[in-house]
């Protein structure tokens, strides 16, 4: 016992001795750096409330998206085109439907002219997008204007008609949010799909997927009585000419239902 | 035409589609009847988003009865909860119960 003690005091002393001994300033830069690290949150704009909703509202939207994702790997695989070429088309391009058009077509063996002519005819809708963001674009500064474009795809445009932003700060912070995330998820997985081409499979068989993510905006953007008129003949239209080639169908089916909407807008005022 | 130019035309194609009217009309002022007809593109494209994702190239409807309950329960779902992630999910696991059991 008295050992014990005599060595626990012994122990004690010598600690002592130590803490009072100078601490080298390196020591304590060091200690300083890494506990810094540890503590460290990044205090970016991206941590703002605005677009962390814009975050949550991405994740349900680019779900339905990954298995095309995955598929457009395997397709650009299959189509024999070197696979860093075409997975700079997801950088390029950045549009689903359109990049998938382009693969499909040059694997079959199609002349390149033909084939960009076909992609830009499929990309055609989004001067929609273009037409219908413009006001909404007129408050933004000018950098906006030409950086927002590049993102504008279905998801992005389909959000901006969800969501009413009228704060034009806010609008321009969860707009580049959300395009930004589809954008590093849609260069990710397409990428991934091109690595993991082999063990992928043909089918997912959850394309229905993207059917009801559409569904489910058009839900969510219907504000108006007249807009489910606009969208049932809309549908029904598309459906008509669903036999044209290049989605040209899709197309045909907004000009008509909005030259009704015109009319009924007009009727209304 | 090498096809790395092929994907850089299409992608300023594409590009400048988006950016069009952003751009041109930055500086013109829309009358309030305007933005009412425009608030009408977005149902109108999705609501053909949705019909030509279920046709194929032929122009026929590939959907068949467990499509069609599917896309019912999706729809009732994401208007009772007002969430298209509840919507996406019940549709899903309705696909899924109906595929394995029919």
């Amino acid at each position: 016992m008295i050992g014990y003690h005599h060595g626990m005091h012994r122990r004690f002393r010598y600690r002592r001795r130590i803490r009072n001994a100078p601490v080298p300033a390196v020591y304590i830069s060091y200690c300083r750096a890494t506990l810094q690290l540890f503590t460290y949150t990044p205090r970016m704009k991206i941590s703002s409330p605005i677009a962390k909703a814009a975050f949550a509202d991405m994740l349900p939207l680019f779900l339905p998206a990954l298995p095309f994702a995955l598929l457009f790997g395997v397709m650009v695989v299959e189509s024999g085109v070197p696979q860093l070429l075409g997975w700079s088309s997801s950088v390029i391009m950045f549009g689903g439907s359109a990049q998938m058009t382009l693969i499909t077509l040059v694997g079959e063996g199609a002349a390149v002219s033909a084939t960009v002519t076909t992609t830009l005819i499929v990309t055609a809708r989004h001067v929609l997008y273009s037409v219908t963001l413009a006001p909404r674009f007129q408050a933004q500064p000018g950098w906006f204007r030409w950086l927002g474009p590049y993102v504008l795809i279905d998801q992005v445009f389909a959000l901006t008609q969800v969501r009413d932003l009228s704060d034009d700060t806010d609008f321009r912070q969860y707009y580049l949010a959300a395009g930004f995330t589809f954008w590093a998820m849609w260069v990710l997985f397409t990428g991934l799909g091109i690595v993991l081409a082999p063990i992928i499979p043909a089918s997912i068989g959850i394309e229905i997927a993207i059917t009801l993510m559409f569904l489910g905006l058009l839900l969510m953007a219907i504000k108006r009585r007249s807009q489910v008129v606009t969208a049932l003949l809309s549908a029904g239209t598309a459906l008509w000419f669903a036999h044209l080639d290049n989605q040209v169908g899709l197309i045909i089916a907004v000009l008509v239902s909005l030259f009704v909407a015109t009319i009924m807008e007009w009727r209304e005022a | 035409m090498s096809l790395f130019w092929g994907i850089v035309i299409a992608g300023i194609g594409a590009y400048i589609m988006r950016a069009s009217f952003i751009v041109l009309l930055s500086g013109v002022t829309f009358p309030s009847r305007v933005i009412r007809v425009l608030d009408h593109v977005g149902p109108a494209v999705m609501a053909a988003l949705v019909v030509t994702t279920l046709t194929n190239s032929a122009g026929e409807l590939e959907a068949g009865p467990i499509e069609f309950v599917t896309l019912a329960v999706m729809a009732s779902v994401t208007l009772w909860r007002n969430n298209l992630l509840i919507g996406l999910c019940a549709g899903l696991i309705v696909f899924f119960t109906l595929n394995s059991v029919v």
